[in-house]
């Protein structure tokens, strides 16, 4: 037994990606909806499990451990490492928060809805853990493109998120095309497509590693829904159920955030690169923050503040990584758990409690007063209120952007908070000081277990925001070993 | 520069330019029809490019592989969205979205 | 009692009173109880830290550590612990006249106001005890938010804009003006720590200071500095009760506190460099003193004049604190108790009238002082203590605000603060005056029996502390020292 469990600790890093998979096709094959939904619940949370132990022994232990090669190869670091082990923690919760839909959709389609989730997250751990570009692009469009299948699934019930689908396809056939672009610009630079060539060779051709960069770094914006690169967005999370909302919404989003990362942890060190990668990154970013603060004050529709809210944080993010130095990373990794806390309360409190319309809120804390007391959690997160996550996460931004003498990212990560005193005050006034409008009233009881996850992230987020020193050490540790620790 | 390397230029020239085409064919087109081919059209120019600038087969296989699952998701969702809008029009699918919000903020 | 337990108490045992409140809420008796037994508890440890303080022991605690270097802790000084142990008194009068209101009223939701009354009082005993300049922004933030369902506790449509004005102005001022303000004091000197002398104190240029100067004091808009001060105004017709939580022992003495601590404990003699801002906010507080009070005349709703009264007395607290003197200081903080303890005292007496007689127009005062003697001489002892008139303690307040303006050679804000004072006397003396001389209406009371013990108790002895105040005076001089006199 115990040679078992150390033979599963040491391929943890292929069995994190193996277990989704195989899960995938299990849940796709079984037949019925609740039998594929423990199917998920149970490959998501033995995902998370080796992800979670790959992290501690890339982490903790403060190396790279050996992996063996099985026709895959990898390329541990520990921004990959770390990535892997939120995005399975967060498929798991968004597992357990998607049982809501088998609800609303009387289990129809449902076994697909799950595989598709579960190779979404196989696409996001595959990108953390590539060992070289094309594996890389390969499993972001696996990502990608389950997540579109995903949303396509719930546009029999509602016909607007196969129009927010084609949006999905639009944004991420532009993107692949400079991602692809851009791969052949860093191979024509570097000869070599692998993440730690690139991050140990001389580029011959500087500007054309910086183009290269930039353009796989715009490729991948368009699936972060960066602003001006935001459109699928609000069109996608607007009509989208409980379980394709926290597939979207925040897997994918921390996903493609965790490769950006990941990717120009490789850059920043570059001569030539990190420069024009930095102020390309921190311009994205600094737009997200006031255009998705923004249109998430004028949002009516929860799902979608909820998006236009995450899109600003995801600005920060950028900031973040555009600073380029190992307290930059460290303080990216911590929005982008913050991030992901905060959209898993949201969503997962939305799914729950079956709202959409913000109207529909008012008077949500006499009627499910946990799932309130979530959605509060994540919504005070996003002002970055202290002793939340969410106050962590920016302030080590303003912290790193001080040290960089930055000043306009504090002025931005300032105004991401006042606008989130609006939007976030608004949400929580009608859940707590509203009446329920006679329709919200006739809104059905959570169900039970849907609301677990919210509240899981809720606590996350106070917890994380009180004791954070476990996730600071743990973001440093994945920044000190930028590009793989060359 | 070389003469021999005019030909790889105005390949890889070409293949910005075919996918800046489809990035703006794609925002331009009035049905999902056109905007999927839009949207290969946009891949193949990156791939083009790429081809161009001496890519590895793999990396070039790669994108053809992606190209092919933009096209075959891009033409199911092309038929869903005819069969549930009854309409091929871009326009017509984003008006009866827009009233569709309209009507769920009244209610 | 350790000052160390008194220090969680003082923090927690509020948090356990909303808690019992919320759960006791029947039978109603027990639930008063524990409102006020609670109250008490508070305010004993609030004592037994000011005697702490006063004996020069050094007592800190840390809650948490949130971030590096960075701590959520709480620490006894004189100035904190006295305004705790002043606060927590006035507290006690109030929950007491709180019972007796929620009764008299029959408030739809009373446990919910005693509750969030209590987690207002955590929060505002936080404040003072607030170690460092992290601690005094959660604690502010925590005050909010538990005030923000006191000010929308009618449940109306206006209640809930008020509500809404209240929770926009201050949460945007603390995070757009305080947190950077903060954020960069922390990159300036790398710690956040309260610190006698003043953390910035040789560290920071002119400029700089000035910056800092103004993020700071209006950040802290629960001082209801112009222009941030519509949320008090806003705030003025929600629940009498709540109105003491706001006005008297609460929000407004809270960002009075938060002004204090921050011209002592982060400028210290480093207001001599933001003098362009100190002098600058002087004139504005000046002037919206000499306004407020005159706008306050103009209201006939007692309410809304009391607010705008409130406003005024509010700015002599700012004022006195951005003098950069030990006068001043001292005359700030004062000002701030006398403050509290005048308007507390007009907040019951509002309260027992409007529960008794059903009059909340100034006009309507008129002879109620002869069928309500106990409680009208409340009001007139807390009203001439607001208008500083000798020889209730606001006098003494304003005599030191205006010495210490004299004494930093600002004589416009002398004269400015003596218009303030005039004014104030214009819209408070003659309602008093009216209320016990003028002739007794007819059929005053709504209530048969007229205001029980519990309505008109708390309103004498918040009276008598404001005599207390004048006596205490010296002692209170000498018990602050050590905050404008650091050890060396």
């Amino acid at each position: 037994m115990a040679d078992l469990f150390e033979t599963a600790r040491l391929h943890s890093a292929f069995l994190c990606l193996a277990t989704p998979i195989i899960g995938a096709a299990v849940a796709a094959a079984s037949p019925s909806a609740r039998l594929s939904w423990i199917v998920a619940l149970v490959a998501a949370g033995a995902s998370a499990t080796f992800g979670a132990d790959l992290a501690w022994r890339v982490l903790a232990a403060g190396g790279t451990p050996s992996t063996p090669v099985e026709g895959v190869q990898f390329a541990l670091d520990g921004v990959g490492a770390f990535m892997a082990a939120l995005l399975s923690a967060c498929c798991w919760l968004a597992a357990c928060a998607g049982g809501s839909s088998l609800r609303e959709t009387h289990g129809r389609g449902m076994p697909w809805g799950f595989a598709l989730m579960l190779l979404s997250l196989a696409g996001w751990i595959g990108a953390m853990l590539a060992h070289g570009l094309i594996t890389m692009l390969i499993s972001v469009e696996l990502a990608w493109i389950s997540a579109i299948g995903l949303l396509c699934l719930h546009g029999e019930r509602e016909r607007a998120a196969l129009s927010g689908a084609l949006r999905m396809l639009s944004a991420g056939a532009v993107g692949s095309a400079l991602c692809l672009f851009g791969a052949a610009l860093v191979f024509q630079s570097f000869g070599s497509l692998s993440l730690q060539d690139i991050a140990v060779a001389p580029a011959e051709r500087p500007a054309m590693s910086a183009l290269g960069f930039g353009a796989l770094i715009v490729g991948l914006a368009f699936k972060i829904g960066a602003v001006p690169l935001h459109g699928w967005t609000p069109a996608a999370l607007g009509p989208a159920n409980g379980l394709s909302a926290l597939v979207l919404g925040v897997l994918g989003m921390a996903g493609a955030l965790g490769v950006t990362t990941r990717l120009a942890s490789y850059a920043a060190a570059l001569p030539a690169t990190g420069e024009g990668l930095s102020t390309a990154l921190a311009m994205l970013g600094g737009v997200s923050i006031v255009v998705g603060s923004l249109q998430a004050i004028g949002a009516r529709n929860l799902r979608r503040l909820a998006a236009y809210a995450l899109i600003a944080q995801a600005g920060g993010v950028l900031i973040c990584i555009a600073l380029g130095s190992p307290a930059g990373f460290a303080a990216a990794l911590v929005q982008i758990v913050a991030m992901s806390a905060a959209g898993l309360a949201l969503y997962g409190a939305a799914a729950s409690a079956g709202v959409g319309a913000l109207h529909a809120l008012d008077g949500l804390s006499r009627r499910a007063p946990f799932v309130a007391a979530a959605m509060t959690f994540g919504a005070i997160s996003l002002i970055g209120a202290p002793l939340t996550i969410g106050f962590l996460g920016r302030w080590r931004l303003i912290e790193a952007g001080v040290g960089a003498g930055w000043w306009w990212a504090v002025g931005a990560m300032t105004f991401a908070s006042l606008a989130a005193v609006f939007y976030a005050g608004r949400l929580i006034e009608r859940v707590y000081f509203r009446r329920a409008h006679s329709t919200a009233r006739e809104t059905r009881n959570p169900w039970r277990f849907a609301f677990y996850p919210a509240l899981i992230a809720a606590i996350v987020v106070i917890v994380s925001g009180v004791s954070p020193g476990v996730l600071l050490r743990a973001a440093d540790a994945a920044a000190a070993s930028l590009g793989g620790g060359a | 520069m070389g003469f021999e390397d005019i030909p790889a230029r105005v390949a890889s020239i070409a293949g910005v330019v075919l996918m800046l085409a489809g990035v703006i064919a794609s925002g331009l087109a009035s049905n999902p029809a056109k905007r999927v081919v839009a949207h290969v059209m946009c891949i193949a120019g990156g791939l083009l490019a790429g081809a161009a600038l001496g890519a590895p087969v793999a990396l070039l296989l790669s994108g053809a592989a992606i190209a092919l699952a933009y096209l075959s998701v891009g033409a199911a969702l092309t038929v869903r969205l005819s069969e549930a809008y009854e309409s091929s029009a871009v326009e017509e699918i984003d008006a009866a979205n827009a009233q569709a919000d309209a009507a769920e903020l009244q209610s | 009692m350790t000052p160390q337990l008194a220090l969680f108490g003082i923090v927690l045992a509020p948090l356990v009173q909303a808690a019992l409140v919320l759960l006791l809420a029947r039978p109603p008796g027990l639930r008063d109880v524990m409102h006020i037994s609670f109250s008490i508890f508070t305010a004993v440890c609030a004592a037994r830290l000011a005697q702490a303080a006063g004996e020069g022991e050094a007592v800190r605690i840390v809650l948490a550590a949130p971030l590096p270097n960075v701590d959520l802790a709480l620490a006894v000084e004189p100035l904190g612990a006295l305004m705790a142990a002043i606060l927590g008194a006035l507290g006690v009068l109030h929950a007491v006249h709180t019972v007796g209101m929620v009764r008299a009223t029959r408030d739809h939701a009373p446990a919910r106001l005693m509750a969030f009354m209590a987690f207002a009082t955590a929060s505002t005993m936080a404040v003072c005890l607030s170690a460092n300049l992290f601690t005094l922004f959660v604690a502010n933030q925590a005050l909010t938010l538990s005030v923000f369902p006191l000010v929308g506790h009618r449940g109306d449509e206006e209640s809930s804009a008020a509500a809404r004005t209240f929770l926009g102005t201050l949460l945007a001022a603390s995070v757009g003006l305080f947190l950077p303000a903060m954020v960069w004091t922390y990159a300036l000197v790398g710690a956040l720590d309260f610190q006698a002398g003043g953390v910035l104190s040789g560290r920071v240029d002119a400029p700089t200071a000035s910056l800092l100067l103004a993020l700071f004091v209006l950040g802290s808009a629960m001082a209801a500095t112009p222009p941030l001060h519509r949320w008090l105004t806003a705030s003025s017709r929600t629940a009498h009760p709540a109105l003491g939580s706001i006005q008297a022992l609460g929000v407004l003495p809270a960002g009075g506190i938060s002004v204090i601590k921050i011209a002592a404990f982060v400028f210290g003699p480093a207001l001599h460099e933001a003098r362009f801002a100190a002098y600058g906010l002087i004139a504005l507080c000046g002037v919206s003193m000499c306004a407020a009070a005159l706008i306050a005349l103009s209201k006939q709703d007692i309410r809304d004049r009391l607010a705008y009264s409130s406003i005024a007395q509010s700015m002599a607290v700012v004022i006195g604190a951005l003098l950069a003197l030990p006068a001043g200081l001292f005359a700030s903080a004062l000002q701030t108790l006398a403050f509290a303890c005048a308007s507390v005292t007009l907040v019951m007496v509002l309260g027992t009238v409007v529960v008794t007689t059903a009059r909340e127009d100034a006009a309507d005062f008129v002879g109620l002082g002869r069928i309500m003697p106990w409680t009208f001489a409340g009001f007139a002892l807390a009203s001439a203590s607001m208008i500083g008139m000798p020889p209730f303690s606001g006098a003494w307040a304003k005599l030191w605000l205006i010495t210490a303006s004299a004494g930093a050679r600002l004589w416009w804000a002398a004269a400015l603060v003596s218009v303030a004072a005039i004014l104030t006397f214009v819209h408070l003396g003659p309602l008093a005056a009216r209320a016990l001389a003028g002739k007794a209406p007819p059929d005053a009371f709504t209530r048969p029996d007229g205001a029980s013990i519990i309505l008109v108790a708390p309103i004498v002895l918040g009276a008598a502390a404001t005599l207390w105040l004048l006596v205490a005076a010296d002692s209170l001089a000498s018990f602050l020292s050590p905050v404008w006199t650091p050890a060396p």
